[in-house]
């Protein structure tokens, strides 16, 4: 808090400053023009100087409100356009409120000016002309009326000396009987000329105000002595004027003249000069240069300009007034544009704009408090979403990586989800058939199917069906442990189906392996048990009595009797062996050795046979049971050697190959015997499924165990123009895992 | 003295094939087709040889065998 007060003393101070120097600038200026007009303009020294200071501070006061008008309008006019050149909001505003206020008050006032000019000399002119003439005209006449009876006047009493004076002779008589009218008559002088260039006869006021009198003129004599006529005069002097009348008169046998003066004081005269020059004046001088008028005009000069100066500082301030508070409003509004909520701090002397910007600060505050709430909700969504994304890519992992087929198809039947596994078992690709309608993908039979089997669920309003299926694939037929799941929400809304399934095969060949096992047990049990009494029986007939019979009928019954027990306990055994296969004990070995090995004992065994092997040079070695996979390539032979009888060029091939990708052997026994019926195809490794008359049905069956026991994959497929192909994949990869899946569903079978 | 052989088998067949060869080779033959009858049999008649099939049900051969050996026979 302390600096902004800080502030506002510091900026009250520079104001103060401020005005000490303009107020000193404006003196020294009043100063100087004062000079500079008094300099200049000779008619002010002609004025009284009390007169002239008055009139040149008017014209002083008139030029610095000028000024300062000049001033304050320039100033605003520059602020404004370079506010403008920011275009904040108000600086038009501001600008025309300024021009209006200037507009407003320069037009009635200009308008009131021009009137009053116009009224001031039309009055003056009206006022002097008119009336002061005709004043002065009166005054003039009055003056002559006054001039024309003391002439008169004089005329009288002129006769009236010179009836009393014409008879006289002397001097000394003519000056006393002047003296005593003059006296009679309150004459202020009396002249008698007797002749024309002579001396006269003077009697004069003896009052001592009274001047000298001058004598008359030559030429007024001449009027009164040689013309003999009557002739008047008027003498000015300093103190006042002299009127004069002369009147011829006879004395003696001469001509003389009588002059009689009445003085007429200066209070009176002069006074009637002036009127009279005056009016001269007023008729031969410029009205404007009249001092009065010209006061008049300059006061109104001045009038006008305080008015100007008022009414423009006055917009000036009230247009700030409005568009300060405004320009902060617009800068504020500008600023929560770009999200920047700053309180605006104006006071403005108007009530409402305080009030506007009150509200505009409260509603910044709850903009910003919102937009905080905005932005919190935002980031809360944002956890939200990532939360629910993370959950989206587990679950999709944990689809992917289940070994479990799921496939979700939604309400309008389209598949929504194939996870891998899926793909894998129905040997499709999941990208390529997401989205498409199930009508689409599946064939008629099973989507008659599946729509019967949704139907079904619809309307004994079960949610779950579990089922077991075989469905047909392109090579093989695939047992599936099927689940189906109709999906709803909350408010039962269908939201369409998932299906999750199981490859049964593992579990249904070990279900099988497990049932026949239990019976090759029990058949070797039952079978050997009788087969030693029936073989000891048959020697011991054959020891006791075969020295006594000597039919051969009874050695070669005997003899049939123990060979076929042994057979037949051969037989058992095989059985046996079977239930109780060796565990596969995988050590690295050559899969090259065994075959090259098995093969040279077979040729050397079938040379009728041709014997072909394509071995791939880039399998490695790895770890499997020699033994028991050199068993399961026995009885493969054995069955294609078997299935050659009667042919011309009979030929078994083995071909191995190697995937690296995949880290795949896979060995292939191709005949061109006889083959195997195509709906044989998958049962033929089941055991006791034999098609051969004296076949235990077991060599199949014993070749995919050990196959199996080494986590590998055996089919039988067709031969391209005739015989059968075996397939054997053999993983050769760490697949531990798939021990133990086998070791739970195929051992736990077994024990079962 | 004749050799005392006891042949202990739930097989009536092999009990009869095999107690008629041995007594055509001159053994003196007993049968017993249990472990439990064979106890007795071994107590009353006191065998040199006993021909036990480990195949049995009541007491099957081994148990019978470890039981003999038990009774220190």
């Amino acid at each position: 808090m302390k600096q902004p007060l800080a502030q506002v003393q510091d900026v009250e101070v520079r104001k103060r400053k401020r005005e000490v120097i303009i107020s000193v600038l404006l003196g020294l200026l009043f100063l100087l023009l004062t000079w500079v007009e008094y300099a200049l303009f000779d008619t002010s020294r002609e004025l009284p100087l009390v007169h002239s200071i008055f009139f040149l501070g008017l014209i002083n006061f008139n030029i610095i409100i000028l000024l300062l008008l000049m001033f304050l309008i320039f100033r605003n006019w520059v602020r404004g356009f370079t506010e403008r050149e920011g275009s904040w909001l108000g600086s038009s505003l501001k600008s025309k409120l300024i021009a209006a206020f200037v507009t407003f008050s320069l037009v009635p006032t200009i308008l009131m000016f021009l009137v009053s000019v116009f009224y001031i000399n039309n009055s003056f002119d009206k006022w002097f002309n008119i009336r002061t003439t005709e004043v002065l005209k009166n005054s003039l006449e009055v003056t002559n009326a006054y001039y024309l009876s003391a002439k008169k006047r004089n005329y009288h009493y002129a006769s009236e000396v010179i009836n009393e004076i014409h008879n006289l002779k002397t001097h000394e008589q003519v000056f006393k009987t002047l003296t005593a009218l003059r006296k009679k008559f309150l004459l202020d002088a009396v002249e008698f000329y007797p002749v024309l260039l002579g001396e006269r006869i003077v009697s004069t006021n003896e009052d001592e105000t009274f001047f000298d009198l001058p004598p008359a003129s030559l030429e007024f004599l001449k009027k009164g002595i040689d013309q003999k006529v009557d002739a008047s005069t008027i003498h000015h002097f300093e103190e006042g004027n002299l009127v004069r009348v002369i009147v011829p008169l006879r004395w003696g046998q001469k001509d003389a003249a009588l002059i009689v003066s009445s003085y007429i004081p200066i209070s009176l005269v002069s006074r009637m000069d002036n009127i009279a020059s005056a009016y001269e004046d007023l008729r031969q001088v410029d009205p404007l240069q009249y001092p009065i008028k010209t006061i008049y005009l300059i006061i109104l000069v001045m009038m006008t300009l305080v008015i100007l100066v008022c009414a423009t500082w006055f917009g000036i301030h009230l247009a700030r007034q409005m568009s300060i508070p405004l320009e902060e409003l617009g800068k504020a509004t500008f600023k929560v544009a770009q999200k920047e909520y700053g309180q605006v701090e104006v006071t403005s002397g108007s009530e409402e704009i305080n009030h506007l910007v009150e509200n505009f600060n409260s509603m910044v505050g709850q903009l910003a408090k919102s937009e905080k709430e905005v932005t919190d909700a935002n980031k809360n969504l944002n956890e939200i979403l990532v939360r629910i994304n993370d959950y989206n890519r587990y679950i999709n992992v944990i689809l992917a990586n289940v070994n479990t087929g799921v496939i979700a198809v939604d309400q309008n039947n389209v598949i929504r989800t194939i996870n891998r596994y899926a793909g894998q078992l129905l040997d499709l690709d999941p990208e390529a058939h997401v989205g498409k309608k199930v009508s689409d993908v599946l064939s008629q039979d099973y989507l008659v199917k599946f729509s019967e089997t949704l139907n079904g669920m619809r309307k004994h309003k079960a949610t779950m069906l579990q089922k077991e299926i075989q469905i047909n694939l392109k090579e093989k037929q695939l047992p599936l442990q099927v689940s189906i799941s109709l999906l709803h929400d909350d408010n039962n809304m269908d939201l369409g189906t998932v299906v999750v399934f199981d490859d049964l095969t593992v579990v249904q060949n070990a279900q099988r392996a497990a049932a026949w096992k239990e019976v090759a047990r029990r058949i070797a049990h039952e079978i050997k048990n009788p087969l030693t009494p029936i073989k000891l029986s048959a020697q011991r007939l054959q020891k006791k009595f075969g020295e006594v019979i000597h039919d051969p009928v009874f050695k070669d019954c005997t003899d049939m009797i123990i060979k076929e027990a042994d057979d037949l306990k051969n037989m058992v055994n095989e059985f046996h062996q079977f239930s109780r296969m060796p565990q596969a004990r995988p050590v690295m070995s050559s899969l090259h050795d065994v075959i090259e090995n098995l093969l040279v004992l077979y040729q050397t065994g079938h040379k009728d046979i041709k014997f072909v092997y394509q071995a791939a040079s880039d399998v490695p070695e790895f770890t499997f049971d020699p033994d028991l996979i050199k068993r399961a390539l026995i009885n493969l032979l054995e069955n294609s050697i078997a299935s050659l009888d009667g042919l011309s060029l009979p030929e078994v091939s083995i071909l191995t190959q190697y995937s690296n990708v995949l880290k795949i052997v896979r060995i292939e026994i191709l005949d061109n015997g006889a083959g195997i019926p195509r709906n044989m195809l998958r049962k033929v490794f089941e055991p006791y499924v034999t098609m051969k008359e004296q076949g235990t049905g077991l060599g199949l069956a014993i070749v995919q165990r050990i196959i199996e026991d080494h986590n590998g994959f055996v089919r039988a497929l067709p031969n391209k123009s005739q015989g059968t192909r075996i397939v054997i994949e053999l993983p050769i990869g760490d697949q531990r895992k798939y021990d133990v899946l086998k070791s739970s569903s195929v051992r736990g079978g077994a024990l079962a | 003295m004749k050799t005392k052989v006891l042949i202990v088998d739930d097989e009536s067949s092999i009990r009869k094939v095999l107690s008629g060869a041995l007594s055509d080779e001159g053994y003196l033959v007993e049968v017993a087709e249990n472990g439990k009858l064979a106890l007795e049999k071994m107590l009353s008649f006191q065998p040199q040889v006993v021909l036990l099939d480990i195949w049995m049900p009541e007491m099957d051969g081994i148990f019978s065998r470890n039981l003999f050996r038990l009774s220190e026979f």
